[in-house]
């Protein structure tokens, strides 16, 4: 029989401009990435009979979430078999694994799956907001907001002090993630920040919370990612090369809360990158280029050690010897990623993926580029998926 | 023996109230730092510590769990130092960690360490129990440097 990932390509991509300080709203950046998604995959919003999205309307925090299903399929004027949004399950690649199962499962042909943030506008120049508000806690929040850990910022420096303790992880490799980024941003004119980063400066910024300084914090921005996923049989239909997702990665063993973490040298990847790699015969030798998640720098360190990339504490040394920059053996997070590229939460992380192995990245192509990961995630939340050409 | 807030340093919540809700099977936790120690719950079946608590056992699920009084002690498993203002009536710098209790070693407790130098906290620095009150009842486990002769 075959498997979820036989049976669905992605059949197009769209994005919004991204922008620091954006003038347009959620709902119409969405629909500049919906229709650019749709365009691509060489149909009309009447073909979309499915729609998924994260975390969906209903988000306290500030510019977090986008627009609901409701808005948008009333905005397109959708008639869909299937729809779903929430910010439960493992993190934002929920909405891709959702959007799979319904094509998989015959209940829709093409699902729209799109993820909107506006946190550059709606943070202002106010710096990064905590999560939740203040007085009265409520939730998974009481095990942290009233001790001060008021930012996923907090939460995750306590992961990135345990790797430094355990595994030798030093800020010098932590900066040279940032560094690397930035200097991938140079090539992505969506990128906010462009400008070239140095250890120095780096070295010399304000610390946030301590192993963390400005630059190993990712930038808010304001922008929106639209994929269309569609029956295998689309493949050749569409304005642009499919894709195939040649395996996702969901699981999740540990205990799901990021403030009781068992091994924070570890993290939900150590679940998700695994199960990934146990549904392909391709193996961690065959990719091309990896799209980590770096809402912090510590992240894709973590990512590269859970997907077998590296062993435990040779990210940081892999990563700091330029592996990872255009240049190297495995170039990372090519668009800039969300430290220098802006935080499109994760689908900026599949975006990106997804244009290079059908070879449309532009002056930023890894020549020849087959396969990639997108992994989306930090802490308890991880989910990820293998992209490859289908040719 | 361990106060109120009045003589606590580094304390985030000492100007802003970020009080907890909680359900009725962690009350104890939360309110009874009053006479200055530690409480986490314990299974009276099977004898595991759980943290946070539960209405049952997380390792064989009877109902028949209940509050213990701890040593107090501990070790940092990790900590960061916030420098970000998040809200404006916040006083930074604090020290946020992961505890580990001398009783289980396995569990995780989110905890302020209070009357310490910031630049001097680190992984497996050992630690005792420090109780604040930050609201009428409700007492947040922060801990401190142990103090070997105490």
């Amino acid at each position: 029989m075959a498997e979820l990932e036989d049976r669905v390509i992605l059949s197009g991509v769209g994005q919004s401009a991204v922008t620091r300080r954006g003038e347009r709203s959620a709902l119409a950046l969405t629909l500049d990435a919906c229709l650019d998604a749709v365009a691509e995959a060489g149909l009309t919003p009447n073909d979309i009979d499915g729609i998924t999205t994260w975390p969906g309307e209903d988000f306290a925090d500030p510019g977090l979430a986008g627009p609901g299903l409701p808005a948008v399929i009333e905005a397109l004027r959708l008639r869909v078999n299937y729809s779903a949004g929430g910010p439960e399950g493992f993190g934002q690649m929920t909405a891709l694994v959702n959007a799979a199962m319904a094509v998989a499962s015959g209940l829709s042909n093409h699902v729209l799956v799109y993820r909107t943030v506006t946190e550059g506008s709606a943070q202002g120049g106010g710096g990064r907001k905590p999560v939740g508000s203040a007085g009265s806690v409520e939730g998974m929040a009481r095990w942290s907001l009233p001790f001060g850990g008021m930012s996923a910022a907090n939460w995750l420096a306590m992961f990135a002090h345990r790797h430094m303790f355990e595994r030798g992880t030093t800020r010098e490799h932590l900066a040279a993630v940032a560094i690397a980024g930035r200097q991938h941003a140079a090539l992505n004119p969506k990128a906010v920040y462009r400008n070239p980063l140095t250890l120095d400066t780096y070295l010399s910024s304000r610390i946030i919370t301590t192993p963390f300084c400005l630059y190993d914090c990712d930038v808010p921005c304001d922008g929106s990612t639209a994929f269309v996923l569609s029956r295998r049989e689309h493949a050749g239909n569409g304005a642009v090369p499919a894709v195939r997702i040649a395996a996702f990665g969901s699981a999740l063993s540990e205990r799901p809360s990021m403030v009781r973490w068992q091994d924070m040298t570890q993290m939900a990847a150590f679940d998700a990158a695994p199960h990934m790699w146990s549904r392909t015969t391709l193996t961690p030798k065959d990719l091309d280029t990896v799209q980590l998640y770096d809402g912090f720098s510590i992240l894709p360190l973590i990512w590269l050690e859970a997907l077998g990339i590296c062993e435990p504490g040779l990210a940081g040394p892999f990563v700091e010897s330029g592996a990872t920059t255009r240049a190297g053996s495995l170039p990372m997070n090519t668009q800039g990623g969300q430290l220098s590229g802006g935080r499109l939460h994760g689908f900026g992380m599949v975006h990106e993926a997804a244009l290079q192995v059908r070879g449309g990245a532009g002056p930023r192509q890894v020549e020849g580029a087959q396969t990639a990961v997108a992994a989306i995630g930090g802490g308890s939340l991880a989910g990820c998926a293998l992209l490859t050409a289908d040719r | 023996v361990p106060s109120s807030d009045t003589g606590a340093h580094n304390l985030p919540a000492r100007r802003v109230t970020l009080t907890p809700r909680f359900d009725a099977y962690e009350s104890t936790f939360w309110t009874a730092g009053s006479d200055g120690g530690l409480h986490l719950q314990r299974c009276n079946h099977c004898s595991a510590w759980n943290h946070p608590p539960l209405p049952r056992c997380r390792e064989c699920y009877s109902a028949d769990v209940a509050f213990q009084r701890t040593s107090g002690f501990g070790r940092v498993y990790s900590f960061t130092v916030n420098h970000q203002r998040w809200l404006p009536a916040l006083a930074v710098p604090y020290v946020i960690a992961v505890i580990e209790p001398d009783e289980d070693e396995t569990l995780r407790l989110y905890a302020n360490l209070i009357d310490v130098d910031v630049d001097s906290v680190a992984i497996g620095m050992q630690v005792e129990i420090a109780p604040v009150l930050i609201d009428d009842s409700v007492w947040l486990p922060a801990f401190r440097p142990r103090h070997r002769h105490r």
